[in-house]
C-alpha cells in the first residue's frame, strides 16, 4: 500500500516538474509569433530563422504544450467528464468505474498509442527526417521524440492513478487517498 | 454476425454516446472504446491492426503539425491573462459606473461586457462560471431580480463561444477545411446581433418594470467628471482596443488567426504589466491554468481524431448515409435540420468541444456535398454560413431549459437561494431572442455572409 502510494507520489511530482518547464513554451511561443510577425513585416530575416522556420517552431511548442501536459492534467483532473448520471453515485463506486475504464478503456488506449509512437518516432530517426520544406527546421525526429514521451508520460500517469484508486478502495476512511476526480465531489 | 459487421461503426458511436455518462474522461471513452472496436474489427476480420500505425499518423499530423490550431493555446492564454490580471472585473466596475443612470445598467454592462471579453472565453463551462463569479454578487447586492440576473449572465457568458476570436470556430474550421478568418467574419454579425438583441430586451423591460433593476443611489457612488473619465480610459479602453485589434488585423487580412492571436498574448501580458499584476508568481498561475485547458482541449481533439478514423475505417459513413436515406431524410434541408437537431439535444449534455469533435467528423462528408441551390449565393459561402447557423444553434441549446448546459454550471457557482428555477425562468425570454435571430440567419444568409463578403474572404 505504502509503495503505492509513493510510486503514485512521484510519478505525479515528475509530471507536475516537466509541466512546470513546459508551460513556458507558452511565453516562448508568444515571443515566436511576435518574431515572426515583426521580422516579415520590416522585411528583415534573422539569418537561421526564417519565416518557416519560426512557424515550423511555433507547432512544434504547440505540440511539447499539450502532449506533456496530458497525463498531468489527468492527475489534477482537468480533462472534461459527463458527470450528470454519476453525480449522485458513492465515491467508492465511482471509484471502482474509473479503476474498470482505465484498465479497459484507458490503460490500452494509451499503451497502442505509446507502441506504435515508438515505430512512428524510430523510422524519424532512421531516415533522419527534417522538415519537407528546404527552409524548415532539421530534426523532425527530436519533435516525435518529445510526442513519444508525452504519450509515455499519459500512459505512467493512468497507472499512477490505478495505484491510487487501489490504496484507496482498500483502505476505507482514509482521507488523504482519495483521488481528485473524487474529492471534488465533497 | 454480418449484421454487426456492416454496422461495426455505428455500434461504435452507440456505445461511446453510453458510456460518455459512465462520469470517464470524455478522451479516454472516445480513444478507448475506438480501440476495443478496432480489436473487434480484427477479431471479425475487417479490421487489420497494423492500421493503428495510421493513429500516430493522424495525431501528428491533424493536432500537432497544425499551423491553425496553434491558435488556440495562444487564445486560451490570452483569455486567462486577462482574466486573471482583474481587467474583466475593472470592465464590469467601469460599465457600472458609466450607465448607472439607465435602467438595467448592470444588467446592460454584464452584456456589454460578456461582448467584449468574448475574447477571453473559449469552454462555455469555463466562461459562464467566470462571468457569474464577478457578475451575479453586484446584481443581487444592488437587488437586481434574480430571474433577469442569472439569465442575462448566463446568455452573455455562452455569447463567448460564438463572437470571435473563438476557438470553438478554429476547430470548426480545422475539422470542414474553411478558413478560421472567414468564419470568424461570418460569425460577427449574427453574434453582435444578438448581443444587441439582449441589450434592447434588457432595456425594454427594466424600463417597464423597474423594479426589477433598481437604480444606483447616487450617494454611493460620488465618482463622476474627471475621476470617471480616468476610470474609463484605464479600464474601458485597453480591453476593448486590444480585442479591436487582434479582430481588426484578422479581417483586414494583416495577420493570420494564429498570428494576431500570439500577438494578442503579447498585449493582454503588457496590460497585466501595466496593470501591476504581473509577477514571477501570478504568471506561474496563469501557464498553469492555461496549460491544464489547453491538454483537455487537446485531448479530446487527439481522442476525437482516433475515434474519427476507427469510425471511417470500420464503414461507419456508409451506414449513416444508407441509414438517413431509409429514414427519408435526403434534400439538403432536411439533413441540415437533421443534424441542427441532433447538435441541439446533444447540447444538453456536451460542450460544444465533444460536439464538433463527434458530430463533424461523422456528418461532415455529407454536410460539405449539400446544395441549397439559390438559397446561399456562392460555392465558398455555403459552409461558412452552415456552418455559424450550427454554431448560434448550439449556443441555444446550451440556454435551453430544462438541461442547459450552461446552467448546470452555473448552479455550481451561485449562492443557495438562488434556485434552478430561477435560472429556468430566466433563461426562457433569451432562449425566444436566440430562437429568432437563429431564424434570421437560417432565412437571410447574407445576415451571415455580409461581413466575409466585404472583407474579401469568401472570393
Amino acid at each position: 500500500m505504502r509503495f503505492l502510494t509513493a510510486y503514485a507520489d512521484t510519478v505525479q511530482r515528475v509530471l507536475a516538474v516537466i509541466g512546470a518547464l513546459a508551460g513556458w513554451l507558452f511565453v516562448l511561443n508568444v515571443v515566436v509569433i511576435c518574431i515572426d510577425v515583426v521580422t516579415r513585416k520590416i522585411g528583415l530575416q534573422i539569418p537561421g530563422l526564417g519565416s518557416t522556420r519560426l512557424q515550423e517552431l511555433e507547432w512544434h511548442f504547440h505540440m511539447g504544450l499539450f502532449i506533456l501536459w496530458l497525463g498531468l492534467a489527468y492527475l489534477r483532473a482537468g480533462h472534461v467528464r459527463i458527470d450528470v448520471a454519476v453525480s449522485r453515485m458513492r465515491p467508492r463506486t465511482l471509484a471502482w468505474v474509473e479503476l474498470v475504464g482505465l484498465l479497459l478503456l484507458g490503460i490500452p488506449y494509451a499503451a497502442v498509442l505509446v507502441y506504435f509512437g515508438a515505430d512512428f518516432t524510430w523510422k524519424s530517426w532512421l531516415a533522419n527526417e527534417g522538415s519537407e520544406s528546404a527552409t524548415g527546421l532539421p530534426w523532425r525526429w527530436l519533435a516525435k521524440s518529445v510526442l513519444e514521451f508525452g504519450l509515455a508520460l499519459l500512459l505512467v500517469a493512468m497507472t499512477a492513478m490505478v495505484a491510487r484508486l487501489v490504496v484507496y478502495l482498500r483502505t476505507p476512511g482514509a482521507a488523504d487517498a482519495v483521488p481528485p476526480h473524487l474529492q471534488r465531489r465533497g | 454476425m454480418d449484421w454487426i459487421i456492416d454496422h461495426l461503426g455505428v455500434l461504435l458511436f452507440l456505445v461511446i454516446a453510453v458510456l460518455l455518462f459512465s462520469g470517464l474522461p470524455v478522451a479516454i471513452v472516445l480513444g478507448g472504446v475506438s480501440l476495443v472496436f478496432g480489436t473487434l474489427g480484427w477479431a471479425l476480420d475487417v479490421f487489420n491492426p497494423v492500421q493503428f500505425y495510421n493513429l500516430l499518423i493522424r495525431v501528428w499530423g491533424g493536432v500537432a503539425a497544425s499551423q491553425v490550431l496553434v491558435a488556440i493555446p495562444m487564445f486560451i492564454f490570452m483569455g486567462i491573462v486577462l482574466e486573471r490580471s482583474g481587467v474583466a472585473a475593472d470592465l464590469l466596475a467601469t460599465l457600472q459606473l458609466l450607465t448607472r443612470r439607465v435602467p438595467g445598467g448592470l444588467a446592460l454592462s454584464v452584456t456589454l461586457m460578456g461582448t467584449i471579453m468574448a475574447a477571453t472565453t473559449g469552454i462555455v463551462g469555463a466562461s459562464v462560471v467566470m462571468l457569474t463569479l464577478i457578475a451575479l454578487p453586484p446584481m443581487l447586492a444592488r437587488g437586481y431580480n434574480i430571474e433577469l440576473s442569472v439569465g442575462t449572465i448566463a446568455a452573455s457568458g455562452t455569447l463567448g463561444i460564438l463572437i470571435p476570436p473563438s476557438i470553438m470556430l478554429v476547430i470548426m474550421g480545422d475539422l470542414m477545411a474553411v478558413p478560421v478568418g472567414s468564419l470568424f467574419a461570418a460569425s460577427l454579425v449574427p453574434g453582435l446581433l444578438l448581443s444587441l438583441v439582449y441589450l434592447i430586451y434588457i432595456a425594454i423591460i427594466c424600463r417597464l418594470r423597474p423594479h426589477l433593476a433598481p437604480l444606483l443611489d447616487e450617494g454611493d457612488h460620488p465618482v463622476r467628471g474627471r475621476e470617471l473619465l480616468r476610470m474609463t480610459l484605464r479600464s474601458f479602453f485597453p480591453p476593448v482596443l486590444l480585442v479591436a485589434l487582434v479582430l481588426g488585423s484578422i479581417f483586414f487580412g494583416w495577420a493570420t488567426p494564429t498570428e494576431a492571436s500570439g500577438v494578442g498574448c503579447a498585449g493582454a501580458l503588457a496590460l497585466a504589466a501595466w496593470k501591476g499584476v504581473l509577477n514571477r508568481q501570478s504568471l506561474r498561475e496563469m501557464i498553469d491554468v492555461s496549460a491544464m485547458t489547453n491538454a483537455m482541449v487537446f485531448f479530446i481533439t487527439m481522442s476525437a481524431s482516433v475515434f474519427a478514423y476507427m469510425f471511417r475505417a470500420l464503414g461507419g459513413d456508409d451506414v449513416i448515409v444508407d441509414l438517413l436515406a431509409a429514414a427519408g431524410i435526403q434534400s439538403a434541408w432536411e439533413v441540415m435540420i437533421f443534424v441542427m437537431v441532433l447538435v441541439f439535444l446533444m447540447g444538453f449534455f456536451f460542450d460544444w468541444l465533444e460536439i464538433c469533435l463527434i458530430v463533424l467528423p461523422i456528418f461532415g462528408p455529407l454536410l460539405s456535398k449539400l446544395d441549397f441551390g439559390s438559397h446561399v449565393d456562392g460555392a465558398n459561402a455555403f459552409l461558412p454560413w452552415l456552418l455559424v447557423v450550427l454554431a448560434v444553434n448550439l449556443q441555444t441549446s446550451f440556454l435551453t431549459p430544462p438541461f442547459g448546459y450552461a446552467l448546470f454550471f452555473m448552479k455550481g457557482s451561485v449562492p443557495p437561494h438562488v434556485t434552478m428555477g430561477h435560472m429556468y425562468r430566466g433563461a426562457v425570454p433569451f432562449v425566444a431572442l436566440q430562437l429568432v435571430v437563429l431564424a434570421m440567419c437560417i432565412l437571410w444568409p447574407e445576415l451571415v455572409l455580409w461581413m466575409p463578403r466585404r472583407a474579401g474572404l469568401l472570393d
